[in-house]
């Protein structure tokens, strides 16, 4: 019954924005769309509690912990930026910025992007997760290029064209896997659950080629070092909306494929040292983006980075392998979640009021901007993993996994990441919001705007800072049994 | 008796070729919509050169005096030494490496009138002949190696006769084939190498090198030239595609396959002709990459046929 | 005859990664596709199930008519249609071709079936086309070639994959799509096609 609900509000919402002319109109059936996706979730939340995992429409689709995790945050996450999204794009629609074809064009992209989204995370085939993949390649990619100003359109170019070779790499990835099963494919191989159960007749070794294909192919949507270099440019240069989106839920699922594919490869003798993967391009990850972190001059091309110091940590945490690593894992991605999209939202506030993305060219935000301020500080304290917020016990449970398994190298490693990201994050944020002379700063007007997403932002991250050792334990503890064996 | 065979069937090729020569001309005539002079013409053009006049330039050597004669000798004797449309055994002579090695007398024959005549032009064609072939030379080499592997022998008579039983047209049989009609556009001055037909000198490559001659050593020339092409076609649908060659020596077997012959020549003769009208010459420096594509397409032949 | 169809999109892989002109790139792409499709049909003939004339259908219908279309189209307004200057220059990009189909040959030797290593070959054809050049439509008839080897390496390794070959089928179509406006639109803004441009964003 959800399934066909879902199905409604989609094709009610697509039809809105294709034949309605009325900007304000389809921007609030959106939000309304995201609003009833939401309950929807929460409902299939409590039945999941009751069960293990529900299957609708003959095994198609398959929803267990996991898949939930990636639900919710993918609802609520979708509702806020729709929410935000809605003062943007009337605004410049208003200010004759766009035309009202690109408006309408924004809504529809949207509304596939989020129906790939969960297509992909409810999806029982393995190649329907890829499709759900390349969907959000695809829509993404005019997303990207928004602007069709200069530097736009070349991040789109090297999104398109990273990520698809990307997803290409994954396909033969994916091809390699069926191949290894050694029988006759008929269509139920292609089912996960299928896989999951006949976990001996694999051939070891072209198994392993296979998990190494798809980990780079998929790897680079994730946005793994070395193959992140879209990331910087992609996530910059696109509008606020998308790239908290994007930042927050894309890469997230990304990593959801790769763990689907592990959980599976886990289950053949032999494989122990797969593990090692994960461990060494989360390494890479960490050092490379943040000592990038630390040279950055513009404020939206940090955050992307410090995106791929988040996934680096996750890439740690399912490496290391126990229980409390990937529950860090699993709490981390949740508070990523909504601690980036909060993150890019204030920053679009700030470009729309001082139309710069220089750090250097921005100073005294307290006086000029102090709501949004108070916002950004909360949002720094988040990601940065400060306490009591739930990203500072993630990463403690990391870390006390790594030790507790022996590696001291990756351990050091990680805890020097966080410092330097630390360093790099907090420098630039206190120069823009306290620095400055003591002349005369007006209050600016647009301060006001668009405050009510971030303030819904920073209410789920203090339900979860609050919730995530009693109300959502269960949830989380289910999953981490999913993938732990 | 097979002897006596191998000597009609060489003589009957020699009478026939500038008759193909003259079908390759009418062809493009009526591929380009004029009706064009009639097949039996270079005959009648060889026999015109063959009553005029030699004018011999005064700083030229000996080369200019016997040159033509030795080249036309050469061709004459590989014409000789090929299976045409019978083929039996042959245990005497046929070696490729010679073939190729007697065609090669007349490149450097002609490179070095080219020389001879102490005329700018002349020199300027000998050196992109000779630097054509620098990068013609290895590929006509891989693909006699791949003749080899195939069939482990050099001879081409056993060559044909392994390559006529059974239909073995795989992958690597099909790319060689490709590679060695390439070189055959190469070798014999056809587009888009070199345009036969130009009339301007700076263009010229096989033509500029015997600018300077007249009269018979002329007809030598081009009579040499004409059967350098056909025996490179000979070559190529012997070794290439030889369905149809006969080894019985009854008379209805070998006209069946003297008719299956000349309509592979016609084949063969409508795409060159069909080349010829549609693509344009290529520029000099444009020449090697088309031959590095040849090559490559030879080295791939040998390794898919060898793994 | 399967075997002269393999060696046609052989040859066609080997001419490709050389061409300059965009236009000829267009055609070697459309021939290949076509013998891709071909070797469908021949296969569907022989085993007998009926996805493979599906398969030879959409190919034929999506790669040979469509995809040459959109790129036609994408670059009418472009000034320069042939690569001046290359990463990798014709001559080098033909050796190198000929050496790593060598050595796929040799390293997957054990596996009996063309299809496989033809596949192979043309995914690194695809990679050769994307990095060596400069222009943007090569580089997207680069990352189409790859996906055509995907096809072939899909169709020679597991029977019966409906789902992976239409998934992927239009997946290549919507690519194009996306690409070919995309191209259209750099066109547009820059003025020009070459992705020496397309580098004002950098750490």
């Amino acid at each position: 019954m959800y399934i066909y609900l879902m199905i409604a509000v989609f094709t009610g919402a697509i039809l809105v924005a294709l034949l309605s002319n009325n900007i304000n109109k389809i921007s609030c059936v959106n939000i309304l769309g995201m609003l009833i996706l939401v309950i929807l979730t929460l409902g299939i939340g409590i039945n999941i509690a009751h069960q293990e995992h529900i299957y609708y429409f003959g095994g198609y689709v398959y929803i267990d912990s996991l898949s939930q995790i990636q639900l919710i945050i993918i609802t609520t996450v979708s509702f806020i930026t729709a929410a935000y999204s809605h003062k943007y794009i009337v605004d410049e629609y208003k200010e004759k910025i766009i035309s009202l074809k690109k408006a309408k064009g924004y809504f529809v992209l949207f509304q596939i992007f989020v129906l790939s989204m969960i297509f992909l995370c409810m999806s029982n085939n393995i190649m329907g997760m890829w499709i759900g993949l390349e969907a959000t390649t695809l829509s993404t990619a005019f997303l990207i290029g928004f602007n069709s100003s200069k530097l736009s359109l070349e991040a789109a170019w090297k999104y398109i064209i990273i990520c698809s070779v990307g997803l290409a790499i994954g396909l033969i990835g994916i091809i390699l896997f069926i191949y290894s099963l050694n029988a006759e494919v008929n269509t139920s191989m292609l089912q996960w659950t299928y896989l999951l159960s006949r976990g001996n007749i694999f051939n070891r070794n072209i198994l392993m080629v296979a998990f190494t294909f798809i980990f780079v192919g998929i790897g680079t949507k994730a946005g793994i070092a070395p193959m992140h270099t879209w990331l910087s440019d992609g996530h910059s240069e696109a509008p606020s909306p998308i790239s908290a989106m994007m930042s927050g839920i894309l890469i997230n699922l990304a990593l959801y494929v790769i763990i689907r594919f592990y959980i599976i490869v886990r289950l053949v003798n032999g494989t122990e040292n797969i593990r090692y993967m994960f461990i060494v391009f989360g390494c890479i990850s960490l050092i490379i983006s943040s000592f990038s972190i630390l040279k950055q001059t513009n404020y939206k091309r940090l955050l992307a980075f410090s995106s791929v110091e988040n996934i680096g940590i996750m890439c740690l945490g399912f490496g290391f392998g126990g229980t409390l690593g990937v529950f860090g894992s699993l709490l981390h991605s949740i508070v990523h979640a909504f601690g980036k999209s909060l993150l890019f939202l204030v920053s679009g506030n700030i470009l729309k009021a001082y139309k710069t993305k220089r750090i250097g060219n921005i100073k005294y935000l307290i006086k000029t901007m102090p709501y949004n301020s108070v916002f950004l500080i909360i949002g720094i304290l988040v990601i940065t993993g400060t306490p009591p917020f739930a990203s500072f016990f993630s990463e403690f449970k990391i870390l006390q996994n790594g030790f507790n398994n022996g590696n001291y190298i990756s351990v050091a490693i990680l805890a020097f990441a966080l410092l330097i990201a630390f360093v790099g994050f907090v420098i630039p944020f206190i120069k823009m919001i306290f620095q400055g002379d003591n002349t005369e700063y007006m209050r600016m007007e647009k301060d006001k705007e668009n405050i009510i997403p971030l303030i819904i932002a920073v209410i789920f991250i203090l339900f979860i800072s609050c919730t995530f050792d009693n109300l959502l334990y269960p949830l989380i503890n289910k999953a981490v049994i999913i993938i732990c064996g | 008796m097979k002897y006596i065979i191998y000597f009609i069937q060489s003589l009957i090729l020699l009478a026939l070729t500038p008759l193909f020569i003259g079908i390759i001309k009418n062809f493009k005539a009526t591929f380009r919509g004029y009706k064009g002079s009639s097949v039996f013409q270079p005959y009648f053009d060889l026999q015109k050169l063959f009553g005029k006049d030699r004018v011999i330039s005064k700083s030229s050597s000996f080369i200019t005096a016997i040159a033509p004669i030795i080249s036309l000798s050469s061709s004459i004797t590989v014409i000789f030494l090929i299976p045409v449309f019978f083929n039996a055994e042959n245990s005497y002579y046929g070696n490729l490496f010679i073939i190729f090695f007697l065609l090669g007398i007349i490149k450097f024959l002609s490179s070095l009138l080219g020389l001879d005549s102490a005329s700018t032009f002349g020199g300027m064609g000998s050196s992109r002949e000779l630097f054509i072939s620098m990068f013609a030379e290895p590929i006509m080499f891989i693909l006699v190696a791949f003749l080899y592997l195939e069939t482990k022998t050099f001879n081409i008579f056993s060559i044909s006769l392994i390559n006529s039983e059974g239909f073995k047209y795989n992958v690597a049989h099909t790319i060689a084939a490709i590679g060695f009609a390439v070189l055959l556009m190469v070798e014999n001055a056809r587009m888009p190498v070199d345009n036969p037909e130009t009339h301007l000198e700076l263009t010229m490559i096989h033509e500029a090198m015997i600018l300077d001659i007249s009269g018979r050593d002329l007809a030598y020339m081009e009579f040499a030239a004409y059967i350098k092409l056909t025996a490179f076609i000979t070559i190529f649908i012997n070794c290439f595609f030889p369905i149809g060659i006969t080894y019985s020596l009854n008379l209805s077997s070998i006209c069946i396959a003297f008719a299956i012959y000349i309509l592979k020549v016609l084949g063969v003769l409508t795409v060159i002709s069909i080349i010829e009208s549609t693509m344009a010459k290529f520029r000099l420096f444009r020449i090697p990459e088309l031959l590095s594509a040849a090559f490559s397409l030879s080295l791939v032949a040998i390794v898919i046929n060898y793994f | 005859m399967v075997e002269v169809l393999v060696s046609f999109i052989l040859i066609s892989g080997i001419a490709m990664s050389g061409f300059r002109r965009v236009n000829l790139l267009n055609r070697g792409f459309a021939l290949q596709s076509l013998s891709i499709a071909l070797v469908c049909l021949v296969k569907g003939y022989t085993s007998g199930e009926y996805h493979y004339y599906i398969l030879f259908l959409l190919t034929l219908i999506t790669k040979v008519i469509i995809i040459p279309f959109i790129i036609d189209r994408s670059i009418k307004d472009t000034k320069k249609k042939r690569e001046t200057e290359l990463i990798l220059s014709g001559n080098w990009s033909y050796i190198l071709l000929g050496i790593s189909v060598a050595l796929c040959f040799v390293f997957l030797r054990d596996f009996s079936d063309y299809l496989f290593k033809v596949g192979c070959i043309l995914i690194i054809t695809g990679i050769i086309l994307m990095m060596g050049r400069k222009k943007a439509v090569t580089q997207m008839i680069g990352l189409l070639t790859m996906e055509n080897g995907i096809v072939l390496f899909e169709i020679s390794m597991v029977k019966m994959g409906s789902i992976i070959e239409f998934g992927i089928v239009f997946e290549m179509l919507i690519m194009a799509m996306v690409m070919g406006v995309m191209v259209f639109r750099i066109n547009k803004t820059f003025d020009t096609i070459n992705t020496d441009y397309l580098s004002n964003l950098k750490e």
